[in-house]
């Protein structure tokens, strides 16, 4: 009957396209680019951005677990405690084997550590009726309350100085950190969008019961993506540790807030069912330009929050007018 | 006397009615019929005031009128009721008839005239007497009618506009509603009413208005035509049969097997179904029919006895394991337990296909084929007639018909040996009910095996090859086609005494 | 969707993001209240938190100073002390903006490490005040010798109790040296006690009403403590609270660090019984001073360590000139 050729929103490049014409927050984020270079001409500067990308390097990778997590309609708020507890934990292994094979095994534990308490989480959201918001509560107080029992509240100094340049290292403006997080999110996108498992991450989120009754794994899956943002969680925590060259057992803390506001800007939808990483990761960028845009003015750090706080309600309230492509 | 001469409204670049003229005559029962989007519920919003026309006029009395609002019309003496009942939940009945109406003396509501005046209400009309003192939230559906009739009655209209009285009522509380327009028609009242079954028009109109597209395509005395022609008005095609013939009889192979099967809700139960059948399974909410169905299709597990299908052993531990042996459930409500609201028609479609093991729309690696998705996609909507046919609205954006042909669109994608479709027709419109049957007599001459549970009697008894009937968790009765009438049937699901009962409501 | 229909929605799209970006930035303007290029100096303060009142005071005294040679300041700190990432951020963005000198509270000694070797490199000298950098990369550390300060305090408060029974310790974090130091130095002077015993110590992050919560605890599962000492200002606050609280104001002795107006209240009130205080103008007018006489002249090297003095105030000693003078450089215009 229908004789016209629709364009395809799970196609890569019109997906693309899609986001740039019809996103408001896209078209926030380039405005505020090209305001700031008006305003301070360094902030396209090549150490600017070198710093702006080191500033999101770890949000972002966080917000690609979270990305999944929101679209099954859970949250996770113990991302923070996970780069807490796994940062020392990692750090610690590296500092007392040392020697060649003590990063490897320092990132083994580390991600060890993400995968536990991912697993904790998602057994207990899947298996269960405790709300995701309550499950991951606790296992943020948990981690983070062992992260301190472990260190007895001193950061570690003692690291690897390979690990260390790692977290500074850069290639032109990019730094080493920001690559992983960009490998990451094109990994997290493609696995969200063209595989099995992304499609029903998107059904279970829009109607666990009726991705039951189509055969889907419903509880499987809920597993597997909060072990997901666990890992992910982890892979933050090694992220930080490498670029703050410590590991403090309160590092990360209140990171899943920034996570969850960018995917939420993104155009993720809490009830579920809706967002990508894409959409995510411009969520990472429009937090990451405007605090070093209002850094860079010289903005005390007050005004700030306050610009933050309006911006993001402002483009998630006109966002939600844009009618959005269905998956 | 009421009747619109000209009629048109346009919202936009959509015309819903386009010089429409129709007459209702004082102390009848009128009906206006036709699919969704033919005008009728607009056409009744205008006689009530909901709805302002963009042309032509109302006339009252044989003199043009204007409502600006649904209380100018009030005041006119026209009273509506919609589809959404307007009650305030937590006041009692006495006070929702009153609310904004209360009888005052001095500026004080005197709440003992509000009830002598409300008990009087109901003694004139003979209704049956709903608790008008407890919280109307605490009513039944079919109570809180009554004081939505009451309301609309205290405010003494002549004409009483219904807009889909029965939508939302199940079976045994539809037939007081008709019952309650007759009385209002034999008290003097004239009574506007809208519908999608042809049961109840059949069963209480003086008078058929039927509406295609915006335009009147007849209008004459129920006394005058018969089903056909009022199907063929609403559709705009002759329909020989709403119900289609099967054009293969079952065959004589056993597909599935039933011995002793229990479960929660039914006792146990002894049953062999035929490849290519089509099984009606009749009975009233509870009854067990529903709780069968959930049996076959995972959703509840074997308590004794055992299942067998295709000669193997059946005993699905979850809706999974009774794809994957070839068992589909379609379930009744589909906006909350078979559509993903969401997401596009496209992926509501494909979404058994791609959960299957071994799928075609799968790599062995966990990646989705989008291009032979699509194609597949587009191609069955094309065969179901889907419309809008665009595969990426989401699936709120359709109808309830066409959400409907997107579920059962899933199990042409999906083949499946049985489906099991639970009440596949409810809430859906005409057109979309006869394209329905028919894909069912397609799959059953195909060789596939169809499970139809159903509220509706009259559905069952048009295409099934056998019906079973359950009542309080009992497979009571079979019948084979033509061993029964709609009337027994009826008396097998609800029980001798109580289908004596409403029938006496009905004389 | 037509050609027409996307060009007109990516034109509205456009419109309104713009309009929302001219408002923001408007508001930006306004508030920051900052002028482009200017040609006078501009000195940056940077310290670990900001909303600590310790800091500022600093920065009251980072501005004063500035003031007396016509040099411009700035105040950026992250509003979460935790967040090391944010700090180290900042002194990025304060090379990239090429102020002309950085007065920084460092909160880990070896994450700021990079970016202040990055400053120095960019001839942008580093001041390091009340917290030091390991190895110290900066041009001037600057700091009340927060060891000794303890010390002098915890043997205050040993000798109170006459030497018997048993301490706690609330410190604000123990990733700044000062955190470490104080606690080090607090330990340290008790270990010259023998009938004083550790009951153990927690962290508050400069939150009050965490070491309150904390304070509690500590002493309801140990009855035996007489002396808890809280290693800051914010700290000290929410000891006394919970001190007050449990009415234990004559059983327990609270020796605090620094002062901010409830501090002294409790100090009057003898729920504090000492505070060191430290000089939180002193030593921004100091960081200041090197920074200037760097400017003035490049050439001369400026000492490494410039230590700066501290006075305990005591519940018996807080009327005494002295004493309110140390005060007054927590609280302006303090006059007893």
């Amino acid at each position: 009957m229908t004789t016209q050729p629709m364009a395809n929103p799970t196609s890569l490049r019109s997906g693309l396209v899609a986001l740039l014409n019809s996103s408001l927050v896209a078209a926030v984020l380039v405005v505020l680019i090209i305001a700031f270079s008006l305003a301070a001409p360094e902030f396209m500067s090549g150490s600017n951005v070198l710093n702006l990308l080191q500033s999101v390097a770890v949000i972002a990778v966080l917000s690609i677990g979270q990305t999944f997590v929101i679209i099954t309609a859970g949250i996770d708020l113990s991302q923070g405690a996970v780069i807490g507890l796994s940062g020392v934990l990692g750090a610690g292994v590296m500092g007392a084997t040392g020697g060649a094979g003590s990063i490897i095994l320092g990132i083994a534990v580390a991600v060890a550590v993400g995968l536990g308490v991912g697993l904790v989480n998602g057994l207990i959201t899947a298996f269960t009726r405790v709300p995701a918001f309550i499950v991951t509560l606790g296992t943020l107080s948990i981690a983070s309350g062992i992260a301190l029992l472990v260190t007895g509240g001193e950061p570690i100094y003692q690291l690897p100085p390979a690990f260390d340049s790692f977290g500074t290292n850069a290639l032109g403006v990019f730094p080493d950190i920001i690559m992983v997080s960009v490998m990451l999110a094109i990994l997290g996108q493609i696995l969200l969008r063209r595989t099995r498992f992304g499609r029903s991450v998107y059904a279970i989120g829009s109607n666990p019961r009726a991705a039951a009754l189509s055969g889907l794994p419903v509880r499987r899956n809920i597993v597997l993506v909060y072990v997901m943002s666990g890992i992910l969680s982890a892979i933050g925590g090694i992220l930080l540790t490498a670029y703050v060259n410590s590991a403090l057992p309160t590092a990360g803390a209140g990171y899943e807030l920034d996570s969850i506001a960018a995917v939420v800007i993104g155009g993720g939808s809490l009830f579920g069912g809706q967002g990508t990483v894409w959409a995510s990761m411009l969520g990472v960028l429009l937090i990451g330009v405007l605090g070093n845009g209002t850094d860079l003015l010289g903005v005390s750090s007050y005004s700030q929050t306050v610009i933050l706080g309006c911006v993001v309600i402002g483009a998630v309230y006109i966002d939600s007018f844009r009618k959005r492509v269905a998956i | 006397m009421i009747g619109v001469r000209d009629l048109s409204v346009r919202f936009g670049p959509i015309t819903a009615l386009n010089g429409v003229n129709v007459e209702i005559r004082p102390g009848t029962i009128h009906a206006l019929a036709g699919e969704n989007g033919s005008g009728k519920s607009t056409l009744l919003k205008v006689l009530g005031g909901a709805q302002t026309p963009s042309g032509g006029t109302i006339e009252l009395d044989g003199k043009p009128v204007i409502f600006a609002d649904t209380s100018q019309a009030t005041a006119a003496g026209v009273g509506l009721i919609f589809q959404e009942l307007s009650l305030f939940p937590h006041l009692s009945g006495y006070s929702n008839i009153y609310v904004g109406n209360e009888p005052r003396s001095f500026g004080l509501m005197q709440l003992r005239r509000l009830r002598e005046d409300a008990e009087r209400l109901v003694r004139e009309l003979g209704f049956p007497r709903p608790d008008l003192e407890r919280a109307v939230a605490e009513l039944t559906v079919a109570e809180q009618q009554i004081v939505e009739i009451l309301k609309c009655l205290s405010r003494k209209p002549k004409i009483v506009l219904f807009d889909e009285p029965t939508a939302s009522l199940t079976q045994r509380e539809i037939r007081p509603v008709l019952t309650n327009m007759k009385r209002l028609r034999d008290q003097g009242y004239t009574v506007v009413f809208v519908s999608h079954y042809l049961e109840e028009v059949f069963a209480v109109a003086d008078r058929i208005t039927v509406l295609r597209d915006g335009s009147v395509t007849l209008d004459e005395d129920m006394a005058d035509v018969d089903r056909d022609r009022i199907l063929g008005a609403m559709l705009g095609r002759r329909l020989t049969e709403f119900y289609p013939a099967r054009k293969a009889a079952p065959l004589r192979e056993i597909v599935l097997k039933l011995k002793d099967a229990d479960c929660s809700g039914i006792e146990p139960l002894t049953l062999e179904i035929r490849k290519g059948e089509i099984l009606g399974v009749a009975g009233t909410v509870g009854s067990g029919s529903a709780a069968f169905g959930e049996m076959l299709g995972g959703l509840r597990r074997l308590r004794g006895g055992s299942m067998a299908l295709d000669g193997d052993r059946y005993a699905p531990r979850n809706a999974a394991d009774a794809l994957r042996a070839g068992i589909a459930y379609v379930p009744e409500d589909r906006r909350t337990e078979a559509l993903l609201l969401d997401l596009s028609v496209a992926s509501n479609m494909s979404l058994p296909l791609v959960a299957a093991p071994a799928s075609s729309l799968v790599t062995a690696r966990g990646f989705l084929r989008l291009r032979r998705e699509r194609r597949l996609v587009e191609h069955e909507i094309s065969h179901m007639n889907v419309r809008p046919g665009n595969p990426f609205l989401p699936a709120r954006a359709l109808s309830g018909g066409n959400q409907q042909k997107v579920v059962l669109g899933r199990w042409f994608l999906y083949d499946r040996t049985c489906l099991v479709l639970n009440n596949p027709t409810k809430g859906v419109d005409v057109g979309s009910k006869a394209e329905i049957y028919k894909f069912i007599a397609d799959l059953a001459d195909s060789g596939h095996t169809i499970i139809l549970i159903s509220n509706y009697n009259p559905e069952l008894l048009g295409t099934a090859d056998r019906i079973i009937a359950f009542r309080e968790g009992r497979l009571i009765a079979s019948y084979d086609r033509g061993e029964v009438t709609e009337d027994d049937l009826l008396a097998s699901t609800m029980g001798g005494i109580e289908a004596m009962l409403v029938e006496e409501e009905t004389l | 969707m037509n050609v027409k229909t996307l060009t007109r929605r990516s034109a509205i799209c456009v419109t309104r993001s713009t309009g929302l970006a001219i408002v923001g930035l408007m508001g930006a303007v306004l508030v920051s209240g900052t002028a482009n290029a200017a040609p006078q100096k501009t000195i940056e303060f940077i310290p670990s938190s900001n909303a600590t009142p310790y800091f500022l005071r600093e920065y009251a005294g980072v501005k004063r100073e500035a003031k007396k040679y016509g040099y411009k300041t700035l105040f950026q700190a992250p509003s979460v002390s935790t967040h090391v990432g944010k700090q180290i951020g900042m002194v990025y963005t304060a090379i990239t903006r090429k102020v002309d000198g950085i007065v920084l509270v460092p909160y880990s000694p070896t994450a700021l490490l990079p970016p202040v070797e990055k400053a120095m490199a960019a001839h942008i000298p580093v001041i390091a005040t009340d917290s030091t950098l390991t190895p110290m990369k900066a041009v001037t550390f600057t700091a009340v010798p927060n060891k000794k300060a303890a010390g002098a305090v915890a043997t205050y408060a040993a000798n109170m109790v006459h030497g018997k029974g048993e301490y706690a310790i609330i410190d604000y974090n123990l990733s700044t040296t000062s955190g470490r130091d104080r606690r080090d130095g607090f330990k340290a002077a008790m270990a010259k006690f023998p009938g004083m015993k550790f009951a153990g110590l927690q962290i508050s992050h400069s939150i009050p009403q965490t070491a309150l919560t904390e304070t509690q605890a500590l002493l309801e599962r140990d009855p035996k403590i007489n002396v808890i000492f809280g290693a800051n200002d914010r700290s000290a606050l929410g000891v006394a609270e919970a001190v007050q609280r449990m009415h234990l104001q004559n059983k327990v002795v609270v020796v605090g660090f620094d002062a901010d107006l409830g501090e002294i209240n409790y100090i009057k009130s003898g729920v504090i019984k000492a505070s060191v205080l430290q000089s939180p103008v002193l030593m921004g007018e100091t960081a200041v001073k090197v920074l200037h006489d760097m400017f003035k002249d490049p050439t001369k090297t400026p000492p490494k360590f410039i230590p700066l003095p501290y006075h305990m105030v005591t519940y018996k000693n807080f009327q005494d000139p002295t004493s309110i003078a140390a005060i007054r450089q927590y609280i302006a215009g303090y006059k007893g």
